[in-house]
């Protein structure tokens, strides 16, 4: 089955560009999101998906450098390939805990989620590489010099809208499947209508088949894998715009919810919140108080907490579909959260809610998961504690939970508290901890507020506890109760190791800050080091990593220098630098967005969107007035833009804004860059820069993530890849003068 | 840099250089030469091994029976091969140390109510992926901070802080038998009562030389299945069982705990198993504690054991004839207490392990004065 050997048109090969540009947009967004929900989210799998994603790009178009290389008959099937293979990845990706089965509960070790990750994002990429070249190729008797910038422009235009349409469309009213049959669909149609063969319109069947069935088939996707490592019978999934929540039955009497497979709570909880229920008890001072609760509760804090004489209980959670589905199963054991009075819930970001809410409490509780990823890593710095601080009531305090330890801790997990410790004390000096696998920190800014030791804690409790009415309280939290189970909170000599091993050298400690991540990147040191697998032992050596990009780096480029002279070594030596910074840029622009703004995934394709337009434009002015005027391009569109962009607040603006500027020059450098190299062959010019560009990428996506963040932080960071662009732009200058 | 060089040339000397800084990185540690080194302030000649040709040795302290040449170190980390000899690296190298309740063992018929001074080195024969203290029983010890603790001066210790009880525990005390046993005599001398928390596995002659120094011993019976052994702690289970049979025979008080994980080890048939064993081949009045599994090292994505599954265990154990099951950590629970086999009365209170009331009168039920199974003075 072929299309009739042809040329096509200028604007045939433009909508090809289009289209590859649109849909490696949407794939690679979903891609990413499918892996998030099978791989732990963050940002360290985002920076191997990257790398995976233009290791194919970098392959894709350099394999398709010679004059035999795609052509124009097979084009149009190899679009169709495109969706093809993204549906594929997908739905490998969700079966990737049938296909390997893992232990229930484990995870996979990170060097087993760094090559899933590669091989499901590389068939897609290797592909958007390798059309690109060809794709020059056929429009360069047209275009000439400007192809290279022409197609790369048409394409970045192709994933701006590709990114639009995720962010606004695609993911409120599709899922995977669905988009991937409608990807199918518009080169099948294009095939069919192009051979002029009636019989060939059969080819659209498949997409449509397949977007119809596609709700079925995810659901039996997700049984099947999830019968394999969960706990129970899953009885229910949600795609909500933040996540995935899984609802799983446990012996037909507990509810358990998930996120993103990510374990977060049970319904009925009452005997899980006995030990943080009688803490808060022993740690009020009055009645009436008002409490905040930052995150989503199972259910059974609240409402005893209603029942002891707290006056209102302020919850805040981001996801109104997890709190849904919560309330949906909660109901099953206590009454309805929302309804109770006293009781308010808050959709809204908890960093976002105490920013923008003036209201003042006497307790603040918040009990955040882990800080696997920089937007959890934001419920644990200095900014946060001192913004809980700002919305505490004179002699109020606030209480917060993180990994403990069991009898020892090795060197990570002791960096990993103190730099929570350290943060949390610069708003809280009067601080108390507890001991065990969750160490509760209790802080507050007035000495008053707590009791002076542990000891007079337990004795005042036992004092006041006769005195309590607990009797309409959930019998999990008060069955035998003792105030002496308080003790197993607050052990001697587990305190007295604390005291040594944390609190007396908290002075040396790495702060955990909102731009200088530690206890994220500890914390994952932490897990690399419990799977004691290569990469940990790797990254335990810092200098490693930049030693190994070396070696891939520097014998490519001596080998561009002995075959291309130096003309061609200095644009490639700045095509990778532009490669390098921009995906190090986009890498820390998702960081900055997670940690100011929070939860990105959803806004991951928002993000490259902009990103990509930037390059479009940034391309689009160089092909047409040359290098110099990029950066005034630049300014201009940033100017227009500002006009049409409708955003939540200012702070995100100045982000957007960022992304723009920064997507607009590397898109203009791109495309000036390849009309310096001037070319006579424009497949294998196109090939030459387009694969250097994505080393650059890839190099800089492990760097960033790996080597650049933990040990820099993100503001150096930035510094870093400012020095590295101008330095690779004043060299490329001096090149092309002498 | 026009001088076109050899590109093998190039490659093969990038290739060196970067090994140089790659090789020492990723070499895990495990077996090794590299880490033969430190640790030598601790080597004591070890227990229970045997020499092979070429300067290699057997350690037959456990039934992995690791065969280590000269610098290799067994798969417990905690024992090496110097020059064909065998010795423990861990002898007297003290990496966690701490003061717990008795109960916290958890023991329950052993002394209630008393404290522990509670001790580890670094290193185990087994790779729980549930492992509570696995940057103890997981790590080498040249990487955990220590101190060295020598046999008297551990024992003298105790006494000092008030313990009735020496217990080892956290990591696994098999790997550090010389020293076990050593410490143990010396505590016995002083009146300190000492205690293992271990896994069991260990070879029949070596469990004799440990089992007679000791006053009692907790056993982690992980499953009652040989594949759940191989699996999830690279173990088996036959060597456990003839180990709890050894400690029973050799009169010294046995308790034994299960951590039932949801999915993994909870299935009512092996529980049913498990129990009729302890029944037939031990003894009725052996205490079960069958414990609540929260999200702990590898296994970190799964919610904790319903309490109505320990509920569901205690009650195939009693219909099976045992006479003293627990529910464990799920601090209030009724059977957290202690009921007389007889008259089934209360006898010991607890809510934790911190809050114990204790009724036993003479090693008797103040109820019935039925005999209570345990060492109770
Ligand atoms: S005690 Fe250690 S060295 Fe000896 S056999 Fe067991 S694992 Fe190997």
């Amino acid at each position: 089955m072929k299309i009739p050997e042809q040329r096509f048109s200028r604007n045939e090969v433009l909508l090809f560009s289009f289209y590859a540009g649109f849909a490696s947009a949407i794939s690679q967004v979903i891609i990413i999101r499918e892996l998030l929900n099978v791989f732990r989210g963050n940002e360290l799998i985002v920076s191997i998906i990257f790398f995976s994603w233009f290791l194919g790009l970098f392959l894709g178009a350099k394999i398709n450098r010679g004059k035999t290389g795609c052509r124009s008959a097979s084009l149009p099937f190899l679009l169709a390939v495109f969706p093809l293979l993204f549906l594929s990845s997908v739905i490998l990706t969700g079966l990737i805990p049938f296909i390997f089965p893992r232990m229930p509960g484990t995870y996979y070790s990170l060097s087993a989620e760094f090559l899933l990750a590669g091989v499901f994002t590389f068939p897609v990429s290797y592909l958007a590489g390798y059309l690109y070249p060809a794709l020059v190729f056929l429009i360069s008797p047209a275009d000439d010099i400007a192809s290279g910038g022409r197609i790369y422009f048409v394409e970045s235009a192709g994933s701006f809208a590709g990114g639009l349409a995720f962010s606004f469309l695609i993911i409120n009213f599709m899922n995977p499947l669905e988009t991937g049959a409608v990807l199918l669909f518009c080169p099948f149609l294009y095939i069919a209508l192009k051979s002029g063969k009636r019989a060939l319109l059969l080819l659209i069947l498949p997409p449509v088949i397949l977007f119809l069935w596609s709700p079925y088939l995810e659901k039996n996707i997700n049984s099947l894998s999830w019968n394999k490592t969960g706990a129970g019978t899953l009885i229910e999934s949600w795609r909500s715009r933040y996540q995935t929540i899984f609802v799983e039955s446990q012996q037909n009497e507990i509810i358990n919810i998930y996120g993103n497979r990510l374990y977060y709570y049970s319904l009925p909880d009452a005997g899980d919140m006995r030990q943080v229920f009688h803490l808060i008890q022993s740690l009020r001072t009055k009645k009436d108080e008002k409490i905040l609760l930052l995150g989503g509760s199972p259910g059974s804090l609240p409402l005893n907490l209603l029942k002891t004489g707290v006056r209102e209980i302020s919850c805040v959670e981001l996801d109104p579909d997890l709190w849904r589905i919560s309330e949906k199963y909660r109901g099953r054991f206590y009454p309805v959260l929302s309804k109770s009075s006293g009781f308010r819930i808050h959709y809204e970001d908890a960093r976002a809610f105490l920013s923008n809410n003036g209201e003042k409490f006497d307790i603040i509780l918040c009990f955040p998961p882990h800080p696997e990823n920089t937007m959890l890593n934001r419920l644990f710095t200095a900014e946060f504690y001192s913004l809980c601080k700002s919305r505490l009531n004179d002699g109020g305090f606030m209480l917060t939970s993180l990994k403990g330890f069991a009898n020892i801790m090795n060197a990570d997990l002791k960096n990993y508290i103190s730099s929570i410790l350290k943060a949390y004390k610069r708003s809280f000096p009067y601080t108390m901890n507890t001991t065990g696998d969750t160490v509760y920190l209790i802080g507050s800014a007035d000495r008053e507020s707590l009791p002076p030791s542990p000891e007079v804690l337990i004795e005042r409790y036992a004092k006041r506890f006769k005195t309590l009415d607990f009797r309409n309280l959930d019998e999990g939290l008060i069955l035998n109760y003792t105030p002496d189970e308080l003790k197993m909170m607050f052990e001697k000599s587990q305190l007295d190791y604390f005291q040594k091993n944390i609190t007396a050298g908290i002075h040396m400690a790495q702060e955990n800050l909102d731009l200088n991540p530690r206890a994220y990147w500890n914390y994952n040191m932490l897990l690399m080091e419990e799977e004691g697998g290569i990469v940990y032992r790797l990254l335990r050596l810092y200098y490693l990593l930049p030693l190994l990009a070396a070696a891939i780096v520097i014998p490519v480029f001596f080998r561009i220098w002995n075959t291309y002279g130096r003309k061609k070594f200095s644009v490639a030596v700045s095509i990778f630098t532009v490669g390098f910074t921009s995906i190090s840029f986009m890498l820390l622009m998702l960081m900055l967005y997670q940690t100011f703004f929070g939860i990105m995934f959803y806004r991951i394709s928002l993000i490259n969107a902009l990103f990509m337009f930037g390059l479009a434009s940034g391309s689009y002015s160089a092909n047409r007035f040359r290098l110099s005027s990029v950066p005034m391009f630049a300014f201009l569109v940033l100017g227009l833009l500002s006009v049409f962009l409708f955003l939540e607040s200012r702070a995100e603006t100045i982000f957007w804004f960022l992304i723009l500027f920064l997507s607009t020059v590397f898109g203009g450098l791109f495309a000036s860059l390849y009309a310096c190299l001037d070319p006579e062959d424009h497949q294998d010019a196109a090939s030459f820069l387009y694969s250097t560009d994505n080393l650059g990428a890839m190099i800089g996506s492990i760097l960033t993530a790996l080597f650049l963040i933990p040990h820099f932080g993100i503001g150096p960071s930035i510094g870093i890849n400012i020095a590295l662009i101008v330095s690779a732009m004043i060299y490329f200058r001096i090149s092309a003068h002498s | 840099m026009n001088e076109k060089m050899d590109r093998r040339k190039f490659l093969k000397y990038g290739a060196s250089v970067l090994s140089l800084f790659i090789c020492p990185a990723i070499h895990d540690g495990k077996c090794g030469k590299l880490h033969a080194g430190p640790g030598g302030d601790y080597a004591f000649r070890a227990l229970h091994w045997q020499k092979l040709e070429g300067g290699r040795v057997r350690c037959l302290l456990c039934p992995n029976e690791c065969v280590l040449r000269n610098g290799d170190r067994g798969q417990c980390r905690a024992r090496e091969n110097r020059g064909g000899t065998l010795y423990s690296i861990v002898y007297s190298r003290i990496a966690a140390l701490n003061v717990d309740p008795v109960e916290k063992k958890p023991f329950y018929h052993f002394l209630p109510g008393s404290m522990a001074m509670s001790v580890a080195t670094a290193g185990c024969n087994f790779s729980c992926k549930f492992c509570q203290n696995w940057q103890l029983s997981q790590s080498n010890p040249d990487d955990v901070d220590s101190e060295k603790i020598l046999p008297d001066s551990l024992a003298s210790r105790a006494a000092a802080s008030g313990s009735r009880v020496l217990a080892f525990t956290y990591n696994e005390p098999i790997i550090q038998a010389e020293y076990v046993i050593d410490t143990s005599r010396s505590a016995k001398s002083k009146g300190i009562r000492p205690v293992i928390v271990s896994n069991g596995y260990i070879q029949q002659k070596a469990a004799a030389d440990l089992i007679k120094n000791l006053d009692a011993v907790r056993i982690d019976l992980k499953s009652f299945s040989e594949k759940f052994y191989s699996d999830t702690c690279s173990g088996s289970l036959k060597p456990v069982l003839n180990t709890l049979e050894a400690v029973y025979k050799g009169k010294k008080w046995l308790e034994i705990i299960v951590l039932i994980i949801p999915t993994m080890n909870d299935s009512m048939q092996d529980i049913k198993k498990m129990s009729r064993w302890i029944r037939t081949n031990l003894s009725p009045d052996v205490p079960v504690h069958f414990t609540r599994f929260r999200s702990m090292y590898l296994i970190k994505n799964l919610p904790p054991t319903p309490v109505r599954t320990l509920e569901l265990c205690r009650e195939t154990a009693l219909s099976e004839g045992l006479n003293y099951a627990y529910v464990g950590n799920v601090p209030g629970h009724e059977f957290e207490n202690t009921f007389c086999h007889s008259c089934k009365k209360m006898i010991i209170k607890r809510s934790g392990y911190f809050h114990i009331e204790n009724g036993v009168k003479n090693g008797r039920c103040p109820h019935c004065g039925k005999k209570i199974p345990g060492v109770w003075a």
